[in-house]
């Protein structure tokens, strides 16, 4: 069906705009998709502030995402006064930085705080410790893809980092409510050396 | 050459002469060289997935050297391969097999390039939103391009994502986009894969579209599961509806119809039970049920779909469906609903019987003694009688199927003499 030809009077001829309309709209759509994702994620990178969460990864397997290192990070909750909070509920991170340069919250809010450095997730589940409720919280960015063969020399050397005392941390670009995982670190080198390194040493 | 053989075969036989034969044989000779080489055209498919696997091997394994910048123009490239394909494709009419393969790539290259964002920026999110992002961004293909092959991958996929909707817990995993998405589809099915056609897509949409809601109607079921019966029975009565539309085509390609059968006598067995009718509660439903707004949903496009095909509607197991709904009906008294549906199936395996005998149908008369049989094997799971009467039914039955058969068979030598 070539989109070329007869008069603008001829049925083929609408026939062929509306496929040719269809066309352009179907790559429009397909190309804003991805191209939307990509904005708004280098946006945040560009102009977000940088924190570091102290991580603990493990390791599982998306099947059509491709490998990748799950991450859980010693900050995933908050003492709270509030008992109203319930689970999945949408919660607004404030945070701040602490003494030793990480990641802390300073406080949890229903809605978007008057500022940029707030992250937006779910509420896991209200506990309680010492008779005070605790609000436990997701972090959206839980997973740092690698390349297949390194994912698991990864976790290993990130174990074997924690036992050795060694700090592992994720470094996210966080802005207004967004946070994207920038990289992780074991003490001052990225994972992925790290993971070469490991994947390396235990080849030879 | 089996063309040289038959050939030869026609001429020994005198059915057609030399001169006839031999213009035949150029016909094909020519038909054959004017299209493309196929060796080629397989070898050289072969080569380019080839070449494009060694180019993406090398990709990867320098995956981490390479900037950002560098590793989102990767992921766009298939994207827009894909889309130029297509571009191509409409914009000079090329062949059915350009326009179908583009399509096709054109829709795994959406899914490919969703993923290789996600990994770059390491974005969360769950594989039902990843699905349907992908599914949404693939539907249009089906409608620019016409095409069949996306059609179906778009109903595998969508198929797939209603799996998903099983578990709630996951973000973006509710039945109502996995419904949102089957009607994104649906015109494309009345368009152009009709089920009076008779074309390979069409044959394999017969089949793929009535298992899909098979497979997924279930997600559903939240509270109130037990009114999912009702939505399945009534789910298989319309699939036997819509399978009227199929015919004259073979029973085999009318997915439909197979299904539609298969599914209510699976089901009609399921509900044959004491055990069944004892457990299952039909009286704790309230009219804020997800599943009770379901289950009339389809009991109403069962009903439409009678309306149009009642003149060839004429077996009774399409009817199954209403007979349940009786039974559920009667459900506060389970001896009742028990009588009525082991009833029914006697009765459907007797008409069936009939039916068969009325035709000289092997398949049906056997068809209804295999129903008959099975109905007595269930009933003595939970009934109380003893070995002996069970043994003698077991006798009658299986002498039934011999006599029937022989019966049938000797009647068609008879009838051959």
């Amino acid at each position: 069906m070539p989109i070329t030809g007869c008069s603008n009077n001829d049925p083929m001829q609408r026939n062929k705009w509306f496929i040719l309309v269809g066309f352009l709209a179907m790559v429009a759509s397909q190309l804003w998709m991805p191209a939307s994702m990509i904005l708004g994620r280098e946006q945040v990178l560009r102009d977000g502030t940088a924190f570091h969460f102290k991580t603990q990864p493990i390791d599982p397997n998306d099947p059509f995402r491709g490998k990748y290192v799950q991450l859980s990070f010693e900050l995933d909750h908050f003492d709270t006064s509030d008992t109203t909070w319930q689970q999945d509920e949408t919660v607004y991170l404030e945070l701040t930085i602490d003494s030793a340069g990480f990641a802390a919250v300073a406080n949890v809010w229903r809605s978007a705080p008057p500022h940029h450095r707030y992250l937006r997730t779910t509420v896991s589940y209200l506990g309680s410790r010492d008779d005070q409720p605790v609000l436990y919280f997701y972090l959206p960015f839980d997973r740092f893809y690698m390349e297949e063969n390194k994912a698991q020399p990864a976790e290993t050397a990130h174990q074997q980092a924690a036992t050795d005392g060694a700090t592992t941390y994720a470094l996210v670009y966080v802005k207004d409510g967004e946070g994207v995982l920038r990289e992780v670190f074991v003490g001052n080198r990225t994972l992925r050396e790290v993971a070469a390194e490991h994947a390396a040493s235990y080849t030879e | 050459m089996s063309l040289r053989k038959d050939l030869q075969e026609l001429l020994d036989h005198q059915i057609i002469d030399r001169p006839t034969a031999d213009r035949i044989a150029q016909f094909y000779y020519q038909k054959e060289a004017a299209g493309p080489n196929r060796q080629m055209v397989i070898f050289g498919v072969l080569g380019a997935i080839l070449v494009g696997a060694g180019i993406i091997l090398i990709i990867a394994h320098n995956w981490d050297n390479f900037p950002r910048s560098a590793k989102t123009t990767f992921a766009f490239l298939p994207l827009l391969v894909g889309q130029a394909l297509c571009g191509i494709s409409l914009w000079r009419g090329l062949s059915t097999t350009w326009r179908e393969g583009s399509s096709a790539f054109l829709f795994f290259a959406i899914g490919a390039s969703i993923s290789l964002i996600s990994q770059i920026y390491n974005l969360p999110g769950s594989t039902p939103g990843f699905l349907l992002v992908w599914m949404s961004l693939a539907a249009l293909i089906i409608y620019v391009m016409q095409s069949g092959s996306a059609s179906i991958l778009y109903w595998a996929g969508t198929t797939f994502y209603g799996i998903h909707t099983y578990s709630s817990a996951q973000e973006f995993s509710n039945p109502i986009y996995y419904w949102m998405l089957v009607a994104a589809a649906l015109p494309a099915i009345w368009y152009w894969w009709k089920p009076t056609a008779t074309d390979h897509f069409s044959v394999v949409h017969r089949w793929l579209v009535p298992l899909s809601f098979t497979i997924t109607l279930g997600a559903f079921g939240e509270g109130n599961t037990e009114l999912m019966f009702v939505a399945y029975m009534s789910l298989f009565g319309a699939f036997w509806f819509a399978g009227q539309w199929a015919t004259p085509a073979p029973l085999l390609s009318s997915g439909y119809r197979v299904m539609g059968t298969l599914g209510t006598i699976v089901m009609l067995f399921m509900v044959s039970f004491k055990w069944f009718w004892e457990e299952v509660d039909f009286q704790k439903w309230t009219p804020e049920s997800p599943e009770l707004w379901v289950a009339l949903g389809i009991t109403a496009v069962a009903l439409l779909l009678w309306h149009q095909t009642r003149k060839q509607a004429t077996d009774l197991l399409a009817y199954s469906f209403l007979v349940f709904i009786a039974a559920v009906g009667l459900s506060r008294w389970v001896f009742f609903s028990i009588l009525l549906i082991n009833t029914w199936i006697f009765i459907l395996g007797l008409l069936t019987i009939r039916e068969g005998v009325q035709k000289n149908h092997l398949g049906l008369l056997n068809f209804g003694l295999i129903i008959i049989s099975i109905l007595i094997i269930c009933r003595f799971f939970d009934t109380q009688f003893s070995y002996v009467v069970r043994g003698l039914a077991f006798l009658i039955v299986g002498s039934g199927f011999f006599g029937a058969n022989y019966w049938m068979l000797k009647q068609r030598s008879d009838a051959k003499k």
